[in-house]
């Protein structure tokens, strides 16, 4: 790196510098400032041109100035509550582990199983109901046995 | 809410917080769509681009690493990215009203010659390629550095000051001119 006392710049060099970094002595390369600023106290076009950069640096100061129109924020939290765009879930509230299972279920993938696995589920359901209902149909049947055989034990007894 | 960092309120964002959301939403509005509302030049076009931001910093949330990258960094890169995709698509044929995008001013003596200067500015920014003109905004105008202006832009620190020093001769030039 260049020491600062003896560093030169050309007025070409100091154009350069002022369209890359502005008029701002503060925002110059801190390694060049020296030579910059030993230019522009010696060189009247050097002054000129950063006469012009600063002209141009207020130009474009101007153009901070802005205002963003009135409701775009009250828009932008509409849109979300409206699951617009490639939202998806409510405002204020972290999914929970039985919304994150379900979504999972649901996804894309898992839609076409699981329609093509109900029939077969609902065939099971039925299947096991009916199971039971014969169950329940064996015990009466065996209680009724029992019961009859009581009877007639009871019915011989009574005959004379 | 109000006091927390950027970077703690997209935490809380990460996790559907809408009053972090909104915090921020109200602390970069303006920013964004002074930044969009330049560079693509249109006031219709500016409102639904920074809306389209935002709807994406809620929904890519996920996404932001802090650390990484600064959150302006980041939320400029998306506003920009949408800006270059729908000047791609569609081109401006005219630029829009220059006073639409002024400031109004109390004093009218200062509110014309503001008129008269953003006027001629609007033109020569807008006459400016895109590059150059998303170059000089981010810097001069967003107040980003060169090493943020070439994040957002996804391009070299050097290469982003070759866009400054073109777009600043280019702009020194038509505006210095009668």
């Amino acid at each position: 790196m260049n020491d600062g006392s003896t560093d030169r710049m050309t007025e070409q060099e100091f154009a350069d510098l002022l369209d890359r970094h502005g008029g701002d002595p503060a925002r110059w390369p801190s390694a060049r400032r020296n030579a910059l600023e030993r230019l522009l106290a010696e060189s009247v076009t050097a002054r000129r041109a950063h006469a012009a950069a600063r002209a141009l640096d207020g130009w474009l100061d101007t153009q901070r100035e802005h205002r963003a129109p009135a409701g775009l924020a009250a828009r932008v939290v509409a849109r979300i509550g409206n699951g617009n765009a490639t939202l998806a879930v409510d405002r204020g509230a972290a999914p929970d582990t039985f919304d994150r299972i379900l979504d999972w279920l649901t996804a894309r993938l898992w839609r076409p199983v699981l329609l093509g696995a109900l029939p077969a589920i609902a065939g099971l359901v039925i299947g096991l109901a009916s199971s039971q209902a014969d169950d329940g149909n064996l015990a009466s049947q065996l209680g009724s046995l029992a019961f009859v055989d009581l009877y007639a034990e009871v019915h011989d007894a009574d005959q004379p | 809410v109000g006091d927390d960092g950027d970077d703690a309120l997209m935490e809380r964002v990460k996790t559907r917080d809408g009053a972090a959301f909104e915090c921020l939403l109200a602390r970069h509005v303006t920013p964004i769509h002074r930044y969009v509302m330049r560079l693509v030049q249109s006031p219709a076009d500016a409102d639904e681009l920074a809306q389209e931001t935002f709807l994406r910093v809620w929904s890519a949330a996920e996404t932001y690493r802090p650390g990484a990258v600064r959150f302006t960094t980041w939320l400029h890169r998306i506003a920009h990215n949408l800006c270059v995709d729908r000047l791609r698509r569609s081109p401006p044929d005219q630029l829009d009203d220059p006073d639409a995008l002024l400031c109004e001013s109390g004093d009218p003596e200062r509110a014309v010659a503001a008129r008269e200067t953003a006027a001629r500015l609007h033109r020569a920014l807008g006459a400016l390629p895109v590059a150059q003109r998303a170059a000089l905004l981010l810097t001069e105008v967003q107040g980003l550095s060169s090493r943020q202006a070439a994040e957002v832009m996804d391009l070299g620190v050097r290469a982003v000051e070759s866009l400054l020093a073109r777009a600043r001769r280019t702009l020194r030039e038509r505006l210095e001119r009668p």
